[in-house]
Formats: structure tokens, C-alpha cells, sequence
């Protein structure tokens, strides 16, 4: 690496740095803001696009992402595995905290602090997770839920490029998942690229499962994901209880009518 | 079975009252329930709790046999379990919402059978090896119209757990599973926006095209790696 030109490159501030990623964020929310509040049958007013970049998602993982991610699961040793996983969930621990915080789960708050400085002392960098057997496990926090638990909805979904299933309420949580993590503070490009790839690898891998299940259960691939993701987030916002009886109850009325002949 | 019932039960068997020895209805009954139990699996009017227990008890051993029986061999282990739990024709008419009404009856039946079978695949391909997992009941709740919510764990071998939501409605007496809610995940949300979505855009001919398609995946994808 240029030396010169990184020095030049370090006297910016993080803002200043990741000013594209933060601008871009910042005119999608606004773009799509208004939009959220026009309601729509089933919440997918941009289905069109979304499918287009579902599409090309899909091929993109099919033909990169996917064969890097398997080569990983197979040849890399699982206890490193677990290692990568760790060590990058332990740098998000931060934004759980804030998360935890900003719902008012207070004691939660507390735990994870704890686990973040078991993990990052005794667990070598949060290479090794020592908080859970120390019965402080993780937690799962983001911004998307928090806004969700402070009563936003969901708005429309979204698919974007590359980035994948979203929804309006969700975006802003990449951004303070952003600036939440110590990487975001790290002014040499030269260790936040390969993080950021083997990040993105060590996620796929874990998903590798999860993806051969949508391809074999799905029979729409796109309807399947989107549906999938907002319950997911349902269960999340909600702590893994959310309300379930509510869905399409008018259209078990058939059973009563049933019944009573 | 009450206490009565089981000394009475007890006193037959174990002490040779003369009962249990001599009276042959006691034993003819005996013996038919002995026939019939394997054939069936299950009594009429199962409570909801004895249903779920049914269907994972049949899971767990279709996982047992695993490899060794394959792809094959648990589809018709579970066939009879999954659709004596499962309201079959009531889950379809909610997948299908508006346009259930407008299918002839034959369309609706061959619906039914492709949703039978697309159902019972899915159970013999997730459930497809044994590796220690055990599934446990946590609760049992009255939701709306008097239906029971009944919230079960199922444990991975690696300590994880996945939590399951089974929705049972009550109808002609029988209680049988409408929707199964997994980690927040609900299989009725699934595929009603999935198949409305098709049906809206493409018809009931492609609907049935891209199920088939999908249940043939299923049964090649578990040939094809032995499984």
C-alpha cells in the first residue's frame, strides 16, 4: 500500500469516509419514507423491482457467493468457524446493547455489556464466546427492532441489490449497525476489506442450510423469502412470542359453518 | 386412563382375577385393541396435546430410520400421521383465500391431493436423520373460536433450539393442526401469500405445475444424495 496516499486517506473522519454509504442510506430512507405511509395489499408496492433484484441476488450468490461460502464450510476446521462467527458477533455487541437500551431492557443491557467485556478479555478479541456458559447469552438486537418495539411499522418491503431483504423501517438499522461497530472507526482499508469479505463469507456459510431449505420448500422463491423475513422480524420485535392468531381469521369462518351443519 | 381404571385394569392382568381370565369380551376387547392400535396409531377423538405427541413421536422415529429407509420409506411412514393431524382441506382453502370458490370441485381435489403430498414430503424431507433431537411440549392455550395454541421446543443436537406453534382447530369432534408457526415463521402465511400470488398472476394450471415441480425436487434432490 501507497503509504502517502494513506495518510491522506486517514486524516478524514469516519463520517467523512463512509460519507457514500451514509448519503446513500440516508436519500433511499427519504426516497422511500413517503411511500411507506401509502398502504398496500400486501404491503409490496415495489414487488416489480424487488423481484428484478431478487433475481439478481439470487444469480449473484448462485455463481460467487455460494461456491466461496460451501468451500468454506467444508475445508475451514469448524472450531475457526466458530471463531470467525464469534469474533464478528462480538463486534456487534455494541449495537445490541444500544438496542437493549433504547427498549428499555435494561437488565439485558447489562448482561450483554457483561458479555462484551467476558468475551472480548477472555475470549481473546470475541474469538472465544466465554459469556454464554457464564449464563450470559446472546441477545439479538438491532435498530430495525427497536423501531418496531417503539410502535413504526413495517412499511414496504424492499429487495435490494446485493444487500438482499429489507424493509422500510429496517434501513436505518444499517446504518447505526454501522457506526455501532469498531470497524466503522478503523482508518486502514487494508484491514477492514478482508474483514468485511470473510464477514460476509462466515455469514453465508451459516446460512448455507437455510438457503437449500427456501430452494426446496418454495415454490415462489421471492414470496417465500419476503414472507419468511417479516416473520422473522415479527419474532424478533417481539422476543420469540409474538401474536399469531391474528392472520386471515375471517377466512376460517368456513369451519364454523361447518360445524354447524 | 383414571386410577379406577388403571387398578381395575391392573386386577385383570396382573393378579388373574376372573376377569381377566375367563371373560371373553374382556379379552376379545383386548386383543382387538392390540390389532387395531398398530393399524391406526391413534384412538378417535384425540385431545390436542395426544396429537402433537402423535405426530412427534412419528417424526422422531421417521429421523431414526433416516438413510437406512430413505426418502421412500418416511414419506410412507409419516403419510398416515401427517394427514390424520393435519386439516388438510381446511389448510387449502386458506392458502387458496378468494380464489378456493372459484375452482371447480375437481380442481379443488386435485389441489388437495398435490397439497397432501407436497405437505407429507416436506415432514420426510427436513426430518430426514437422527442425531439426538428430542422435541418438548411448553404449553397449551385457548386462542380465539376455542382453537388451542400449543407451543413445543424442538431441540437441535447442538443445543439449539427451534421453537414450534401448532394451531389446532376443533371439527366434526376431531381435533386437527391448521397452521404450524416455525420460529416466528408461519407455514399458512407462507403459502397463502405464495400461492394467491401465483394464482393472481398465472392461474391455477401454473399453480399446480410449480407445486408438482416442487415436490419432485424434494423426492430428487434426497435420491440423488442417498438420503
Amino acid at each position: 500500500m501507497n503509504p502517502n496516499k494513506s495518510h491522506k486517506f486517514d486524516n478524514r473522519s469516519p463520517f467523512s469516509r463512509n460519507l457514500p454509504t451514509v448519503a446513500s442510506l440516508a436519500i433511499l430512507a427519504l426516497t422511500f419514507a413517503g411511500c411507506a405511509t401509502t398502504k398496500h395489499p400486501n404491503g409490496d408496492p415495489f414487488e416489480k423491482w424487488n423481484r428484478s433484484f431478487h433475481s439478481l441476488n439470487h444469480k449473484l450468490d448462485n455463481a460467487l457467493l455460494k461456491p466461496v461460502a460451501e468451500g468454506y464450510a467444508k475445508s475451514i476446521p469448524k472450531p475457526v468457524q466458530h471463531g470467525v462467527s464469534n469474533f464478528f458477533s462480538n463486534l456487534g455487541e455494541i449495537n445490541v446493547i444500544l438496542n437493549d437500551l433504547l427498549q428499555g431492557k435494561f437488565e439485558d443491557g447489562l448482561d450483554d455489556f457483561g458479555r462484551l467485556l467476558a468475551n472480548s478479555t477472555l475470549g481473546i478479541g470475541g474469538i472465544l464466546d466465554v459469556a454464554t456458559p457464564m449464563g450470559l447469552p446472546k441477545h439479538k438486537e438491532d435498530f430495525g427492532q427497536t423501531l418496531g418495539v417503539w410502535g413504526v411499522g413495517e412499511g414496504a418491503y424492499l429487495t435490494l441489490p446485493i444487500l438482499g431483504p429489507s424493509t422500510i423501517r429496517d434501513e436505518p438499522a444499517r446504518l447505526v449497525t454501522s457506526v455501532t461497530s469498531v470497524l466503522f472507526y478503523v482508518n486502514e482499508a487494508a484491514i477492514t476489506f478482508p474483514l468485511g469479505v470473510l464477514g460476509t463469507i462466515s455469514r453465508r456459510a451459516e446460512l448455507i442450510n437455510s438457503i437449500k431449505e427456501v430452494d426446496e420448500a418454495a415454490v415462489d422463491r421471492y414470496i417465500f423469502v419476503r414472507e419468511a423475513y417479516r416473520g422473522d422480524r415479527m419474532f424478533q420485535i417481539y422476543d420469540g412470542d409474538p401474536p399469531f392468531e391474528d392472520l386471515f381469521e375471517d377466512d376460517f369462518d368456513f369451519e364454523d359453518e361447518e360445524e354447524a351443519e | 386412563m383414571d386410577k379406577q381404571g388403571t387398578q381395575f385394569f391392573s386386577k385383570g392382568i396382573s393378579r388373574g382375577t376372573k376377569i381377566g381370565r375367563k371373560n371373553p369380551i374382556f379379552i376379545s376387547g383386548l386383543l382387538l385393541a392390540a390389532l387395531v392400535s398398530p393399524l391406526t396409531g391413534f384412538a378417535a377423538n384425540e385431545e390436542p396435546r395426544a396429537i402433537i405427541d402423535r405426530l412427534q413421536e412419528s417424526l422422531i422415529e421417521a429421523m431414526k430410520g433416516g438413510a437406512d429407509i430413505g426418502f421412500t420409506g418416511r414419506y410412507k411412514q409419516l403419510e398416515p400421521v401427517v394427514l390424520g393431524t393435519h386439516r388438510i382441506k381446511s389448510i387449502a382453502r386458506v392458502a387458496l383465500g378468494r380464489y378456493w370458490k372459484d375452482l371447480t370441485v375437481e380442481e379443488q381435489d386435485r389441489f388437495l391431493e398435490k397439497l397432501s403430498i407436497l405437505s407429507v414430503s416436506g415432514y420426510a424431507s427436513r426430518f430426514n436423520k437422527y442425531q439426538g433431537e428430542h422435541f418438548e411440549v411448553v404449553s397449551e392455550e385457548t386462542g380465539k373460536r376455542g382453537r388451542k395454541i400449543i407451543k413445543s421446543d424442538l431441540y437441535l443436537k447442538d443445543g439449539d433450539t427451534i421453537p414450534l406453534v401448532y394451531i389446532l382447530s376443533q371439527s366434526g369432534g376431531e381435533w386437527k393442526i391448521i397452521n404450524v408457526i416455525a420460529k416466528g415463521v408461519s407455514d399458512l402465511a407462507l403459502k397463502r401469500a405464495e400461492y394467491t400470488s401465483i394464482m393472481s398472476t398465472d392461474g391455477y394450471a401454473e399453480l399446480m405445475e410449480r407445486i408438482t415441480e416442487s415436490i419432485e425436487k424434494i423426492k430428487q434432490k434426497h435420491l440423488d444424495e442417498g438420503t
